[in-house]
């Protein structure tokens, strides 16, 4: 009984002493004012100076790759400093034809189209096919479905020049919180990542980079060798190896300048993309490229960051017997007090999960739903709860090698209504059935 | 007006010293600049030094230990020793994070006899809160107005007074309320105000509140005072942070009797029909104590009170009140200075609601009625002396003249403090360091270790409480010495111990609290207890007579 005891109270401490922490993550940004002003991009832009290689990996994404290569190809930056390479698989003819398309008819002269039959099909070794083939100082990636800015590029063009910083990791956002009952969640993970998480580990000198709008400098990727064909978060691995050489990564995030995406469009959608995302920091902590970084602050942060899958696997399946134990386990007063901890820091997360949201809808302008606090907090714990079970949907696969890739689709739902509609005249079989959910 | 001092006095320096003297050392120099510029620091050194020396000297022996005093040591005693909230039933009187942290001081210094007597041990205590909270309310001033003489003013005030000096000695809930509300005011003052300093502001207001409650009083105008303070990006993360970190520790206290199963009273639908104490029954017995019409009627306890003090402390009641008003009037230059005064006046609405005003309630007021006046004299000097400043080193001299002699007289107007007849001063002034009346209290609690049986049945006032269940010296305690109040409420020991008899009864050891607890709270096993006894050992030092009285049990 008093093993059962001690395990109990020494967990409510940890999930307590954990839940401080995110905390302190989350308002980060917000501590100083001085930091949130450090967190934006540049005011004003220098002159156009470094040449962008943009890759732009795409499966199925037939629907949206002709606006994301319009939108990059459109961009506010010289076509001679910019270049764009499409890579897609050698069977994935409708991606193609449309990528095809987009060359043709948008008269893109620096837009290229790069197939490949062998390896692994995944996002890592598409990139590094693509990479490969650029010829820029600085590489890129997109998503196909992103939304991309059309100043981004004098944005990082900017920072690296004033800053000299060779590695750019410049603000994602989810943008369609009203689409379904857990996008407000989404969305603010991505709010508090970018704006305020992502910056502290910048401090730290340890960065998970994201899947797209990072900016590397060619040379650097060089020297880490590109990206793991096999690894599930290919972003987050070549974010520790870039962070082992020790390189000064910058972290921007501006509302102005945020490339905009879409949430997953069901709940399965969303629990199988984190169930990736979890799999992958597991993958990456199994490599233990981590244990190269130079100073063990930054490993303790690398090993504490990419273990978080297991932890919360585990958090999720000893919950249950955590409540019947404090039910049932006669603990002295201040015993049972420590219990209520978690619950405490829990109440706080959401406060600031709340206070949260009404800074992103007053940031983005965007109209706050009346029943916005009643429904965040219906919707809160079981958030959590898809969090919790694509960990441990996460720690089953890779327990059992399961490392094939389950991919999200894309919709462009984040997309207002009139940027796709496609120009007048051109009738494909495939642009007709875009879906306008906006 | 401090800088240019520093400044001119090395630019003075510059000038008497040529390069051509000989033997002027450069360390000596350097030494010189470096006292100049943090002369503050030894001015607040200074400070801390007259404070604790008029609190320190003469602490354990002068005001006599209360009762309440040895109540707060026995808690605090149950709690280490026994895991309980109190040695008797707790019925949640007062939130217990109060002699929680008496308990923890105490094993910090390594029990409750390290520095003598259980209570003792609590005054040491009181006297590094003193310290702390003299240090805050300088620093609470000096941030505020960033003025040196209104830090001075205040500071000085507030540690020099006597009725201050009194009840700071005492080991009181208000004092560990008092230090932790202006811990959390001065941390919400910062020049720099990071979110986590807003949020350990709140974490220091619920400590307040859950060692008194009457702090809850101030909390709106410090949650408006972190809104505002805070940079308007940070703002609702601040404020609303700040909230909730406040209601969170408040209501962990009452968690704790949801799960002792505690906090409805008995006989209603969430209670239950077994007899039970209840915080909910608690707070609404305290509501009703004394309830009369308070502020409106100028017969009310409040007021009767509230004249007492403003007749024995003018500068800091009257003056402190008049001052608080009128910082309102600055609230839209420097709203920070208003939300102090606004939160004295807070403090004075939870005195004038129309309930029981108990002497010391001023305890928590003296602090902010020493920085309203602080702050308004400093400000008023300073816009009449304006002028001087375009008038060089001289306008500067008299302007520190000036400064020195309204902090003299602001200490000086504290002198009517020291005639205080309810207190003891009217008959000699320098009572606070002379009387050693609590010194019978300790020799009585020597002569009953000394001379009764342990399985004695005693009636005892609690400062001896916990002296006598676990004597310092480790021999065997009287688990049968109960306090007056318990004998007579408590079914527990009423019954219990002395089954409604007073011949069950061997001793009693009375104060003259005690008797006159008898008299106004009608306790009958005692008073007769002490009616069939005669007085065996009889101690006095100082106006606070302890007799020890046996029960004699004749038939009559």
């Amino acid at each position: 009984m008093a093993l059962t005891t001690f395990v109990f109270v020494v967990l409510s401490l940890i999930l307590f002493g954990q839940s401080l922490f995110s905390i302190y993550l989350m308002v980060y940004s917000w501590e100083q004012p001085e930091r949130l002003a450090a967190s934006s991009g540049p005011q004003s832009f220098l002159p156009p100076r470094l040449s962008f290689s943009v890759l732009l990996p795409a499966r199925h994404e037939e629907k949206v790759i002709f606006e994301t290569i319009r939108s990059v190809v459109e961009s506010d930056y010289p076509k001679s400093l910019l270049e764009v390479v499409v890579i897609c698989h050698e069977d994935d003819a409708a991606t193609i034809y449309e990528a095809r398309r987009a060359m043709r008819d948008l008269g893109a002269t620096n837009v290229h189209l790069e197939t490949f039959a062998c390896g692994p099909i995944s996002k890592p070794h598409g990139l590094n096919v693509g990479f490969q083939r650029t010829s820029g100082d600085v590489i890129t990636i997109f998503d196909a479905e992103d939304d991309i800015d059309s100043s981004i590029f004098n944005v990082v063009n900017t920072v690296m020049q004033e800053e000299e910083v060779g590695i750019v990791q410049a603000g994602v956002q989810l943008m369609n919180f009203r689409d379904h009952w857990f996008g407000i969640h989404n969305v603010l993970e991505y709010y508090f990542w970018f704006k305020s998480r992502l910056h502290y580990y910048a401090g730290v000198g340890v960065v998970p980079l994201a899947g797209n709008t990072v900016f590397v400098r060619a040379d650097l990727l060089n020297r880490v060798g590109g990206w793991d064909d096999y690894c599930l978060t290919e972003d987050a691995d070549i974010g520790i190896r870039l962070s082992a050489l020790g390189e000064p990564i910058r972290v921007v995030y501006d509302s102005q300048h945020v490339t905009r995406e879409e949430t997953p469009e069901s709940v399965g959608a969303l629990i199988r993309q984190r169930t990736r995302w979890h799999q992958g920091f597991l993958q990456v902590l199994r490599k233990k490229t981590w244990r190269e970084l130079p100073t063990v602050g930054q490993r303790l942060l690398a090993f504490f960051t990419l273990s978080q899958p297991l932890f919360q696997a585990l958090l999720t399946l000893l919950w249950p017997l955590s409540i019947a134990a404090g039910l049932w386990l006669k603990l002295p007063m201040s015993l049972t007090m420590a219990s209520f901890l978690p619950l405490y820091a829990l109440a706080f997360q959401f406060l600031i999960t709340m206070v949260g949201a009404f800074s992103f809808t007053g940031e983005y302008r965007e109209r706050v739903p009346l029943l916005l606090p009643i429904t965040m907090l219906v919707t809160f714990l079981p958030y959590q709860w898809i969090l919790g079970l694509s960990s441990v949907r996460a720690v089953y696969r890779e327990l059992r090698r399961e490392t094939d890739w389950e991919k999200t689709t894309h919709v462009g739902a984040h997309r207002r209504v009139g940027e796709m509609v496609t120009p007048a005249g051109t009738l494909s079989p495939v642009s007709q059935s875009v879906d306008r959910s906006r | 007006m401090f800088q240019r001092i520093v400044a001119l006095s090395s630019a003075i320096e510059g000038v008497v010293t040529p390069s051509r003297i000989q033997g002027v050392t450069p360390d000596r120099v350097a030494v010189r600049r470096w006292v100049l510029a943090h002369a503050e620091v030894f001015g607040i050194l200074g400070i801390l030094v007259i404070a604790g020396v008029a609190h320190g000297v003469n602490m354990l022996h002068f005001p006599y230990f209360e009762t309440d005093e040895g109540t707060y040591m026995s808690q605090a005693w149950s709690f280490v020793t026994e895991g309980q909230l109190a040695p008797y039933t707790y019925w949640y009187d007062h939130a217990p994070l109060g002699w929680i942290q008496i308990a923890l001081w105490a094993i910090l210094t390594g029990g409750f006899y390290t520095f003598g007597s259980a209570v003792e041990s609590g005054r040491v205590l009181m006297l590094v809160i003193q310290l702390t909270s003299t240090f805050l309310v300088y620093r609470i001033a000096r941030n505020v107005t960033d003025s040196i003489l209104a830090a001075a003013i205040a500071s000085l005030t507030f540690s020099l007074c006597a009725y201050g000096i009194y009840y700071h000695r005492r080991v009181l809930l208000d004092n560990l309320a008092t230090v932790w509300m202006l811990a959390s005011l001065s941390l919400l003052l910062e020049k720099r105000l990071k979110l986590g300093r807003v949020w350990l502001s709140g974490v220091a207001l619920g400590i307040s509140i859950l060692s008194k409650e009457l702090t809850v009083f101030v909390m709106p105008c410090f949650a408006y005072l972190a809104f505002f303070r805070s940079h308007r990006a940070q703002r609702w993360f601040a404020t609303a942070g700040w909230v909730l970190i406040v209601g969170s520790i408040v209501s962990g206290y009452f968690l704790m009797a949801l799960l002792k199963g505690e906090l409805f009273p008995t006989g209603t639908w969430l209670g239950g029909t077994n007899p039970h104490v209840s915080l909910l029954g608690t707070l609404l017995f305290q509501a009703d104590r004394g309830r009369d019409a308070g502020l409106l009627s100028l017969q009310s306890g409040f007021w009767i009170t509230a004249r007492q003090w403003a007749s024995v402390e003018p500068f800091l009641v009257v003056g402190g009140s008049a001052c608080a008003i009128l910082t309102l009037l600055a609230f839209r230059r420097n709203r920070a200075i208003a939300l102090v005064g606004a939160s004295t006046l807070a403090l004075w609405a939870f005195l004038a609601r129309g309930g029981i005003v108990i002497g010391f309630y001023l305890v928590p007021l003296l602090p902010m009625l020493a920085l309203c006046d602080g702050i308004v004299i400093a400000t008023v000097i300073r816009w009449g002396t304006a002028w001087l400043d375009s008038h060089g080193t001289r306008g500067l001299a008299v302007r520190a003249v000036v400064s020195t002699v309204v902090l003299a007289t602001s200490v000086a107007l504290l002198l009517p403090g020291y005639d205080n007849q309810q207190l003891g001063f009217h008959s000699d002034h320098l009572v606070l360091w002379n009387n050693v009346q609590a010194d019978a209290q300790q020799q009585s609690l020597n002569w009953v270790l000394g001379h009764l049986p342990r399985s004695s049945r005693i009636i005892i006032d609690d400062y001896m409480w916990t002296d006598l269940h676990d004597p310092a010296n480790g021999s065997p305690g009287y688990p049968y010495a109960h306090w007056h109040w318990k004998v007579d409420l408590d079914p527990a020991i009423r019954n219990g111990v002395f089954r409604g008899n007073w011949r069950n009864i061997d001793y009693v050891i009375t104060t003259p609290q005690m008797i006159s607890d008898v008299k106004t709270g009608h306790l009958t096993l005692v008073g007769k207890a002490i009616a069939h006894s005669t007085v065996i050992a009889h101690f006095d030092t100082g106006g606070w007579p302890i007799d020890v009285r046996k029960v004699t049990k004749s038939a009559s």
